[in-house]
């Protein structure tokens, strides 16, 4: 559920960009005050954002960073 | 909730006790050392390195053994000397401290303790210095032998051999109560559980084990599953990319779920052997899961993932 509800804040996004003409157009301009003012969600800033709107021939392929595995923790 | 752990809180604090009293009669310099190195072992601190199964090992196996707890005690103070023993002996082949000549003395010192406690058990005429000679000469030859290419899978149970020496507890336990008929099942059982052991050390060690050529399991599987020869091809990177990108990870704890499985009808015999390993088990199984979860996020984008890692719900 919990896991669910972090992705579903995501969908929340698109979504409120979707139908909210204002709010995307903040988020295209300053994605990190957009969704502080919206969602009171703050990404650090030292992260840096950027938003990008397709169109019905415009597509973009995110490619996201190579996962890292980070070293467990354990004691046994 | 860990009963394997808990259940013998007051035991460990009577043993642990006892170490500390044995080691302040050591002569120095080597007393304040020998207390020093028990201190970072010393599972009652807070912030040691644990290993469990080495001073549990014959609480777990009373079941199945029927010793008493007194005895059980003095076997899990034998085996803390002779773990520290070992772990000495691991520090100056892996890493040649610049006081080797001090910790080579040290390890003398618990050596010769280890060996006091358990002939105080057991006369030199008993079949335990026989398993005592085995246990020792199969940990001689997995430590020379480290770093030699070999089939994980084919041969798990050469994973069990370096750790083999803490059997020493649950065979003499047998030999103590009379029930030597049960050495080769207690035998079996308690490698069993060290190879899953070794299984999770090795995936916590992977990194420093390729960066340093020691042998590593995850790493062998890796290479068997990728038709590697050696692992001089295996890169930090592409490891990472195995067990992201396909079921490499699951395989592997998979090997550690089904060898569960196979001790289940061992259960009754030593409960608290059992959950252990199934402690291990799952520390392999919800990893895997864990890193199949991560994907799932990240291949939707770094702000999907980071938005899962961040934000509280």
């Amino acid at each position: 559920m919990q896991m669910d509800q972090k992705q579903e804040l995501y969908n929340q996004i698109i979504e409120k960009a979707w139908s909210d003409a204002a709010f995307k157009a903040k988020l295209l301009a300053d994605p990190h005050a957009a969704i502080l003012e919206s969602f009171n969600v703050e990404i650090p800033a030292d992260i840096q954002l950027t938003a990008l709107e397709e169109t019905p021939t415009k597509f973009y392929i995110v490619i996201p960073p190579n996962p890292e595995v980070s070293a467990p923790n354990g004691q046994w | 909730m860990k009963d394997w752990k808990t259940r013998y809180d007051e035991d460990l604090q009577d043993v642990f006790t006892e170490a500390i009293r044995i080691i302040h009669t050591y002569p120095e310099p080597l007393k304040e050392r020998g207390q020093r190195y028990l201190h970072a072992f010393n599972p009652l601190v807070k912030e040691s390195t644990k290993n469990y199964i080495c001073y549990l090992l014959p609480c777990w196996m009373r079941p199945m053994t029927g010793v008493d707890a007194e005895t059980a005690r003095s076997l899990s103070l034998a085996n803390v000397f002779g773990m520290l023993y070992f772990f000495v002996q691991d520090d100056l082949m892996d890493t040649a401290p610049s006081e080797w000549k001090e910790e080579l003395a040290l390890g003398n010192l618990y050596h010769s303790t280890f060996l006091r406690l358990y002939r105080e058990q057991f006369d030199s005429s008993s079949p335990f210095w026989d398993y005592y000679g085995t246990y020792i000469a199969e940990w001689s030859v997995s430590v020379a032998t480290e770093g030699m290419p070999y089939d994980f899978e084919a041969n798990p149970s050469r994973l069990a051999k370096k750790s083999g020496p803490v059997k020493l507890a649950s065979t003499g336990s047998f030999l103590l109560s009379g029930r030597a008929e049960l050495i080769e099942a207690g035998s079996n059982y308690v490698e069993n559980v060290l190879i899953t052991l070794q299984m999770v050390d090795d995936w916590m060690d992977w990194e420093a084990d390729l960066a340093d050529g020691s042998d590593n399991s995850l790493l062998s599987f890796i290479c068997a599953a990728l038709s590697l020869e050696n692992r001089e091809s295996l890169t930090r990177e592409l490891v990472n990319e195995c067990l992201y990108s396909n079921d490499i990870f699951h395989a592997f704890a998979r090997m550690a779920r089904v060898r569960h499985e196979q001790l289940s009808t061992l259960r009754h015999d030593s409960p608290d052997l059992y959950d252990f390993h199934e402690s291990l088990t799952l520390d392999l199984v919800n990893a895997a899961n864990s890193l199949h979860t991560k994907k799932k996020s990240l291949i939707r984008g770094g702000l999907s993932q980071w938005l899962s890692e961040n934000i509280k719900f």
